[in-house]
């Protein structure tokens, strides 16, 4: 099922991510990304259904809690960022 | 035993500290470690933590609370950010060796003390009026005198720091949880406390509160489970302050601790506290063998200092000990404040009250002196 992943800078910032989403109704699990998408090493993701980005970013913009990158994941499994 | 030490650490806890801290040892790992449930429960256990002290304490963002071991470290970190040699600082003239001891490290740092008198709030602040101009590099102030219970006017304070455009930092080791603190009202760069004074927490936590655009140094550096290929601490709060494991058992006492005075809330503790003490100052001044240094019960405290007349503070202090009796005596790592309110030979008998503590302990202590 395809989903976009919301790369936080921090464990604190994801929680918040996922705290503000989840708020609003939107499912959204925090954690540790593959590591082949953060070329920094470890760092936390926020996971939400590809239906749901416009709104969440709307929902963290408002917040102040942007994620820092966000990557696309298809049926096929494979990531793609979105800028 | 009758304790009267919490201005060194609250002895009597609220149940739900020690039960939360037990808890947390049995089934809480560290955060930002892992995705199983415990490192994901001690992350939640944090975050809980972070954001209910940034909404007790004015600050902006809950990433901008930082646990440390007690007050002395957030000092030490605040202190060494904004402070380097041949800077001039401005302190009050009760600080504490957890800022006059960095400040000291540091060295080459010109410091102006403001020796306002005890319990006149209106000279200190005209003093800092003075002494603060914009060539100063920070202002370090102290909330409450741990060693007179003294209140400093840190909200003129703020002000004239505000004005001249000089950061500010806080000490509100004998302050928070007794009194309000606000990061954001004072517009402070940084504001330390300890959790094992006014917040009940357990002995080793501690709290920083970071201003908005304040970028602090590392005094520590090693793991954050955060952006590991990268060499360089992390930018990023609370990730910064932040390196190897965190106390996370004993941050689970301190949220507890926390939610206790948010219940109660500080006035009331202020309250209570407060007339434990004046019935002490009361009771000591009718005995005639003390030097009171209580403002004649005007000023509102949780910490009284006396000189007694008749023997050395340590040997009171000794002699409360023998029947139970829980004080300090001495200069209370503080001798600044001795130097300015002229106790330096001395050092003082110091009680200080907590929530916990009786009218009717008050009474057996007189029976003592």
């Amino acid at each position: 099922m395809p989903y976009y992943l919301l790369l936080s800078r921090s464990i604190t910032h994801a929680q918040r991510m996922s705290r503000t989403l989840e708020r609003a109704g939107i499912t959204a699990r925090f954690f540790r990304p593959p590591m082949g998408l953060t070329d920094r090493g470890c760092s936390y993701a926020v996971r939400i259904g590809a239906h749901a980005l416009p709104d969440a970013l709307q929902r963290l913009e408002a917040d102040g809690l942007l994620p820092m990158r966000i990557f696309y994941s298809g049926d096929d499994g494979t990531f793609s960022e979105v800028h | 035993m009758i304790y009267f030490d919490s201005a060194a650490t609250t002895l009597q806890k609220p149940e739900s500290v020690s039960k939360a801290a037990a808890a947390a040892i049995y089934t809480m790992t560290t955060p930002g470690r892992g995705d199983y449930p415990a490192a994901r429960k001690a992350a939640d256990l944090m975050l809980r933590l972070r954001t209910e002290a940034a909404e007790f304490f004015g600050v902006p963002e809950p990433d901008n609370v930082i646990l440390t071991q007690n007050a002395t470290h957030g000092l030490n970190i605040a202190i060494k950010s904004l402070v380097s040699p041949g800077d001039t600082v401005v302190i009050s003239g009760y600080e504490h060796n957890a800022v006059t001891r960095p400040l000291h490290a540091i060295g080459g740092v010109s410091v102006r003390i403001v020796n306002g008198r005890l319990f006149d709030p209106q000279h200190m602040a005209e003093g800092f009026r003075q002494a603060v101009d914009s060539r100063v590099k920070a202002v370090v102030c102290t909330h409450v005198s741990n060693v007179f219970g003294y209140a400093l006017p840190i909200d003129e304070i703020a002000e004239i720091c505000r004005k001249q455009g000089v950061p500010l930092i806080v000490d509100a080791a004998q302050s928070a949880g007794i009194l309000p603190v606000n990061l954001e009202a004072w517009n402070a760069a940084y504001v330390a406390m300890p959790g094992h004074k006014g917040l009940y927490g357990p002995q080793g936590t501690g709290l920083l509160l970071c201003g908005k655009n304040t970028e602090p140094h590392t005094l520590l550096e090693g793991g954050t489970g955060s952006l590991s290929r990268q060499q360089e601490m992390p930018g990023i709060l609370p990730d910064r302050l932040e390196a190897g494991t965190q106390n996370v058992h004993s941050a689970a006492g301190l949220l507890e601790g926390l939610r206790f005075v948010r219940r109660l809330g500080t006035e009331r503790i202020a309250n209570r506290e407060a007339h434990i003490m004046k019935r002490l100052a009361t009771g000591l001044r009718r005995k005639g063998r003390y030097h009171i240094f209580d403002n004649d019960g005007q000023e509102k405290t949780s910490v009284l200092s006396v000189v007694p007349l008749y023997a050395d503070p340590e040997t009171v202090a000794g002699h409360l000990a023998e029947h139970l009796v829980a004080v300090r005596a001495g200069l209370h790592c503080a001798p600044l404040a001795h130097l300015t309110a002229g106790t330096s030979e001395t050092g003082t008998l110091r009680f200080s009250a907590s929530i916990f503590n009786a009218p009717s302990e008050v009474d057996e202590v007189l029976k003592l002196l």
